[in-house]
């Protein structure tokens, strides 16, 4: 029997939020809570619109609040909203993290350390790896140490081991969840895959429809917004892209460690 | 009249601006995806960014967008296409902003096209920039010019896509004369406009963007439907189509080939491949035994 039309969705696209705190995490990193929790996956993310800016992916490091770094433009504004200011979201968007039973290890670099927060909620016992440039870059600590044991390493030795995260590579786990700068996560992939850990990996790349449409997000291919943002180890071996270069606004591909032209 | 075939089977395709990258076509050929060819999206003359995000809003019953052509630069492109390991046939779209960027452009890639689809119609584009594009589908003249100079730079088929936002039927009929090889019916309609109640504001950039999904498909039906009696050109229908009796009718219209694109929404790899081989399935099952050719125009009983 040929498959029947589908119905029309009829939804809002939009869930409008307020903002009931900012907190700053660091000088450049400020958590924004909302009046709602969201029933989410770690790694899942929220599209989140400030009117008359623009509208960018931020994933949940909360059930009820994203973690943004100031980068730019957007984030600025984003990071000095006011308690009390209404934002329109769409989400919980994409594929999370799957459930990771018995050994787990979190590794997590700069802003990757958001979503892994939220990560650190959902599994037993995970051990922690985090890496930064500076003390300052080492996000939700207390919480992490809170949930299990936590390895720290940083480029200036101003906390924890100096060095780089890839240097307490490799761990034996079951499954490894990685979380930061692609290089790093990269060079993380490259050390975990010698063991039989089963890793999973959380992308990012410029999004505009996040509704799988566009292809501004691709990496090799594969849409970000819909088959990720969380790939298997087994499917990144098919990604020339991971590592290498991302699509720029324009679709211009630029290096994912920062740079103009890469094609 | 003679005409240039583009032969693609199954005779489905995606939409210009869904998918939009060699590289998403790729992945979706490696998978099994029912489609016979692939559509670029469109492609400019020099890079751009295209507007701000929000570019897209579900109304519910169909899409607003705004992307406003984004385009990585030419050279990039033809790096993408030259490394693109591919066996279906790809269908080039592109977008100028006078005859003469349309021709540089089919200069350029001709080798890379099974056919170029002219995107005459974009209803995106920001103020002080439109020049050409703005007014391109309203002027049957304008049509003709850039029509002939692709004309002059390829022996590849040339498929004109209309807006439904004009008299489409003077377009046609321009684009045609000018020796397009088929007609694309049809690019968003509008434009329209989204409100966000709580935020009290309009959602897309500078208000208004193109509606496409189930709202476009009657009016895009009709075009087909209108065209096929009035021009002798082989017609690609686009709009609105969810399921196979939605191809169906556009076939029954008059259409050769279907594109699909608005159906793909929030749908993975995986589902969108398993979409396209249930709307074909379905053309299949209509067809019973019967060749294609035996439905299209068929529904022209007066």
């Amino acid at each position: 029997m040929a498959v029947p039309c589908p119905r029309l969705s009829g939804r809002a696209m939009y869930t409008d939020v307020t903002v009931v705190e900012n907190r700053a995490e660091s000088e450049t990193v400020s958590s924004l809570f909302f009046d709602r929790r969201f029933k989410a996956r770690a790694g899942q993310f929220l599209m989140l619109w400030l009117p008359g800016v623009g509208e960018k992916p931020y994933s949940l490091s909360y059930a009820n609040g994203i973690t943004v770094k100031k980068v730019g433009p957007f984030s600025n504004a984003l990071a000095s909203v006011k308690s009390g200011t209404r934002l329109a979201v769409r989400g919980p968007l994409g594929k999370g993290f799957s459930q990771m039973p018995g050994r787990v290890l979190l590794i997590g670099g700069g802003c990757g350390m958001a979503p892994l927060r939220l990560l650190a909620q959902q599994v037993e016992e995970p051990l922690i790896l985090l890496g930064g440039k500076t003390a300052d870059d080492i996000l939700f600590l207390k919480e992490f140490q809170g949930r299990g044991e936590v390895k720290i390493t940083t480029e200036d030795g101003s906390t924890g081991k100096k060095g780089l995260i890839t240097e307490l590579l490799p761990e034996r786990a079951d499954y490894a969840a990685l979380c930061g700068p692609e290089p790093m996560m990269a060079a993380s992939l490259k050390l975990l895959s010698q063991e039989r850990t089963k890793v999973f990996v959380a992308l990012e790349r410029y999004m505009k429809c996040a509704m799988g449409l566009c292809g501004a997000c691709t990496c090799s291919g594969y849409r970000v917004c819909v088959d990720g943002p969380v790939f298997s180890a087994a499917t990144l071996i098919d990604m020339r892209d991971f590592g290498w270069r991302r699509r720029a606004k324009s679709g211009r591909f630029e290096p994912v460690s920062g740079g103009v032209s890469c094609f | 009249m003679p005409t240039r075939l583009v032969e693609i089977h199954p005779p489905l395709v995606n939409a210009s601006g869904i998918f939009s990258y060699l590289d998403v076509f790729i992945r979706l050929e490696r998978e099994g995806v029912c489609l016979g060819g692939f559509v670029t999206k469109s492609i400019g003359p020099a890079e751009r960014s295209g507007n701000d995000n929000p570019v897209v809003f579900d109304t519910g019953y169909g899409l607003l967008n705004s992307l406003a052509l984004p385009t990585p630069p030419l050279e990039q492109w033809l790096a993408e296409f030259e490394g693109a390991d591919l066996e279906k046939p790809v269908i080039v779209s592109i977008f100028g902003f006078s005859a003469d960027d349309f021709a540089d452009l089919v200069n350029r890639l001709d080798r890379y096209a099974l056919a170029f689809e002219l995107n005459l119609s974009c209803p995106n584009v920001q103020p002080g920039e439109q020049s050409l594009m703005g007014m391109l589908a309203e002027s049957p003249d304008q049509v003709g010019q850039v029509v002939a100079a692709v004309r002059g730079a390829t022996d590849k088929p040339i498929i004109a896509k209309l807006s439904p936002n004009t008299d489409y039927l003077a377009t046609a009929q321009a684009a045609c004369q000018a020796g397009a090889d088929y007609l694309a019916c049809s690019n968003s309609l509008g434009p329209g406009l989204a409100i966000d109640p709580g935020l009290s504001c309009t959602v897309l950039p500078g208000g208004t963007g193109g509606l496409t999904g189930p709202p476009l498909k009657p009016i895009s039906l009709a075009m087909v439907y209108k065209l096929y009696d009035l021009l002798p050109l082989p017609i690609i229908a686009y709009g609105g189509v969810q399921c196979w009796q939605d191809a169906v009718d556009y076939f029954l219209a008059g259409a050769s080939i279907v594109g699909l694109g608005t159906c793909f929404a929030r749908k993975s790899t995986a589902e969108v491949v398993g979409l396209t081989w249930d709307i074909w399935r379905g053309v299949l099952e209509y067809l019973d035994g019967r060749s294609l050719s035996e439905i299209i125009g068929a529904g022209h009983v007066h």
